[in-house]
């Protein structure tokens, strides 16, 4: 398929080309002069109604000159050549673990290709997938000037933390999301109740934390249902101890009260920042800041950030271990404030206290207009498509020149005939 | 620097010993090497004569008178020179075709064949003039027979370049009868006027003689279209392509034609001379009468 970064030029090109054509055939070839001193035996004649007379040569001087400006003008509009076999173009975007499924996706009706974009952290909010499908579908508009749609595909799990950043992202995507659901994760758990909450905060009487999660409900043993037990430890110095010898603590959660878990950094000196993020919720305080994730932990796709100082900053990180998860807060709360107590503050007691992995979302609401697909248009490639780049350049590369060396040479044989002809 | 002598040296080497008697005795005159009308008896015996009242006795054959007791007078044939008038056109037509691509023109050839005429007039102790018809005048030299003559012609010759259009038959009206006119020309000018007039001439007693120069490029012109343009009549154009070739053909050769039939009708000697022909043959060609030899016919 032949398109132009310029399209104007080739049509400027073309019409240069049909004046030439329209002049050639019109013009009035005056024969070259002879001084004759016996012209008057020469019988009468039209010079005009000679000249009108074609030649085989004047055709030829006629092609090579059309020939040669259509070949400049080609070069000169940016003349791309594109194979037309891919012009729908299938995204599909899942978790890397996903690969062993992926033939399931190979076929579709719809797109003459597929391409796979593997993201981590879909369950985190599935909107990352709808990031990297922008990338990467404007990564191959860029380099592909033949893909016309592109139809996206996301494979998600069957919850995930937050939709929210699928909600900002959607907007971003010029086109329908055909949402599958993959069948090897956990079950959503939209219904979360507090859990018993077990803080240890080394006798100290008017521990913020405790006073916060004071209302928290008992931790039992004969309920089975409550075997999501959660345990805080204020300290670094303070003993573990159950509340119960009967009773598990799958999630422990390390909240020093400086505000240094063990294993991160401190900084030096503390600063100050305005909130806490965690659960969509954010609280607002004098927080100081003590301590960061190391950089080494930074790239450990074990850890998992529950929580966010408003400069985006990790707070709290939960890492699995064999029997449950563990969790280091780097929150130091000042002594005396009810700032955990506020209504504000519920969605970091909440991821605090969460069971494993997090509280989920259900991704069904994601996957509920299968159905309208068929009607929707694909997301057009030009979306994509930088169109100040796309106007520099043929395609492929070698094309411009190839073409001017043509049309250079087609008007050293132009004027070779036409010198051939002037000499007869 | 090119000297008529180093030019037309080779012409004159070549026509050393040509003698050009007049077609026909001419007047009366002094004495030359042309057979005059009038009789005497101071020449070559030619015939006997009866003796009439008047004759001069000096002139009876006393001889024969005693042999045939009867009385004849001895007659014999006088000889006189002839005054060789050369009228050359320098028209703009003459300079046809250019020089400049190593072809001969007419003018060129028309200068070889007057200095090599006149060469040969000369050495038979004609005097031998010059007259040169250019567009603006006409630069005459009187007939004269000393050495040098011919050089002087030359030199004339050489000066003159082409342009214009000349007409010849005034020019030629204001010589004498008794003379020898050589036009040499390519016929293209005022032909009928010059008919006439040399009609006349020829009356009144001149030896008419005309030299047709003819162009080996207007016998076969260039291959290809072409818009030809007469040099004397700038507004005459026409279109040669291969068809009107064939055509120019007929009609150029029809013309020669006509045009040697009218010259000789009124008694002049008429040659054709293809500037493609050497010109010491062109010259005997003219000297003997008969047509100048092609250059196939050369070789």
């Amino acid at each position: 398929m032949l398109s132009f970064a310029t399209p104007w030029v080739i049509g400027a090109a073309m019409a240069a080309a049909a004046l030439v054509g329209v002049l050639h055939l019109l013009s009035v070839r005056r024969p070259t002069a002879l001084l004759l001193p016996t012209t008057r035996f020469v019988p009468g004649g039209e010079a005009r109604a000679v000249a009108r007379q074609p030649r085989p040569n004047d055709l030829l001087l006629l092609a090579l000159r059309v020939a040669a400006l259509l070949c400049a003008g080609m070069a000169l509009a940016g003349v791309r050549w594109t194979s037309t076999q891919h012009a729908t173009v299938r995204l599909v975007v899942a978790e890397p673990r996903q690969q062993r499924d992926s033939a399931r996706w190979m076929t579709s009706p719809m797109a003459d290709r597929v391409d796979f974009v593997w993201q981590d952290h879909l369950v985190d909010d599935p909107g990352i997938a709808l990031v990297a499908a922008t990338r990467a579908a404007a990564a191959r508009a860029q380099r592909e000037a033949g893909i016309e749609r592109f139809a996206l595909t996301v494979v998600l799990p069957p919850s995930a933390r937050s939709l929210q950043g699928w909600d900002a992202w959607r907007s971003s995507w010029p086109g329908p999301v055909d949402v599958q659901s993959s069948d090897t994760l956990r079950t959503p758990r939209e219904t979360w109740a507090p859990p018993p909450v077990f803080v240890q905060s080394g006798g100290r009487p008017d521990d913020v934390v405790a006073a916060a999660f004071a209302d928290a409900p008992p931790a039992t043993v004969d309920d089975p249902a409550q075997q999501h037990v959660v345990r805080i430890d204020r300290g670094r110095d303070v003993d573990t101890v159950s509340p119960s010898p009967s009773v598990m603590t799958n999630v422990v959660v390390h909240w020093p009260q400086d505000g240094r878990p063990d294993g991160w950094e401190a900084r030096t000196p503390p600063d100050t920042v305005g909130a806490l993020v965690a659960m969509g919720q954010a609280l607002v305080g004098p927080w100081m800041r003590t301590a960061r994730v190391p950089e080494a932990w930074r790239a450990d796709s074990r850890l998992v950030p529950v929580a966010w100082w408003s400069d985006g900053e990790v707070a709290a990180v939960e890492r699995a271990v064999e029997d449950g998860c563990v969790r280091d807060v780097a929150i130091a709360v000042p002594d005396g404030s009810d700032l955990l107590r506020s209504a504000s503050a519920a969605g970091v007691r909440r991821a605090l206290t969460a069971p494993c992995g997090g509280p989920t979302v259900s991704t069904g609401r994601l996957t509920a207009d299968r159905a309208r697909l068929a009607d929707t248009v694909l997301a057009p490639a030009s979306a994509f498509r930088v169109e100040a780049r796309a106007a520099r350049g043929t395609e492929p590369w070698w094309l411009g020149p190839v073409l001017l060396g043509v049309a250079m040479l087609l008007l050293v044989a132009e004027w070779i005939v036409r010198r051939g002809e002037a000499s007869a | 620097m090119t000297t008529p002598a180093s030019v037309y040296g080779p012409l004159l080497d070549a026509l050393r010993g040509v003698r050009w008697p007049a077609r026909r005795a001419v007047g009366a005159g002094p004495v030359g090497t042309h057979r005059s009308t009038q009789r005497g008896t101071a020449g070559e015996f030619t015939e006997y004569r009866l003796y009439r009242q008047g004759d001069d006795p000096r002139a009876l054959d006393w001889k024969l008178l005693a042999r045939s007791d009867r009385a004849f007078v001895r007659l014999s044939d006088d000889r006189a020179l002839l005054n060789t008038w050369f009228v050359v056109d320098a028209s703009a037509s003459m300079a046809f075709p250019d020089e400049q691509n190593g072809a001969v023109s007419k003018w060129r050839m028309a200068r070889h064949l007057a200095v090599g005429l006149a060469a040969v007039a000369h050495a038979s102790s004609d005097p031998v003039g010059l007259l040169v018809a250019m567009g603006d005048g006409a630069t005459r030299v009187p007939p004269r027979t000393r050495r040098g003559t011919v050089q002087e012609l030359a030199r004339v010759l050489d000066a003159t370049a082409c342009h214009g259009t000349a007409a010849l038959a005034p020019l030629v009206a204001q010589l004498p009868t008794a003379a020898r006119l050589v036009i040499v020309t390519d016929c293209l000018g005022d032909l009928d006027a010059l008919l006439k007039v040399c009609a006349a001439q020829a009356v009144a007693g001149a030896l008419i003689e005309c030299v047709h120069v003819v162009a080996r490029e207007e016998l076969e012109p260039p291959a290809g279209v072409h818009l030809a343009r007469d040099p004397e009549q700038v507004a005459l154009e026409r279109v040669l392509d291969s068809r009107g070739r064939g055509a120019y053909r007929d009609a150029f050769a029809t013309f020669r034609r006509d045009v040697a039939q009218r010259w000789r009708a009124i008694g002049a000697g008429y040659t054709e001379v293809v500037t493609s022909v050497d010109a010491a043959r062109a010259v005997r060609a003219v000297v003997m009468g008969i047509s100048a030899p092609s250059a196939a016919e050369a070789r």
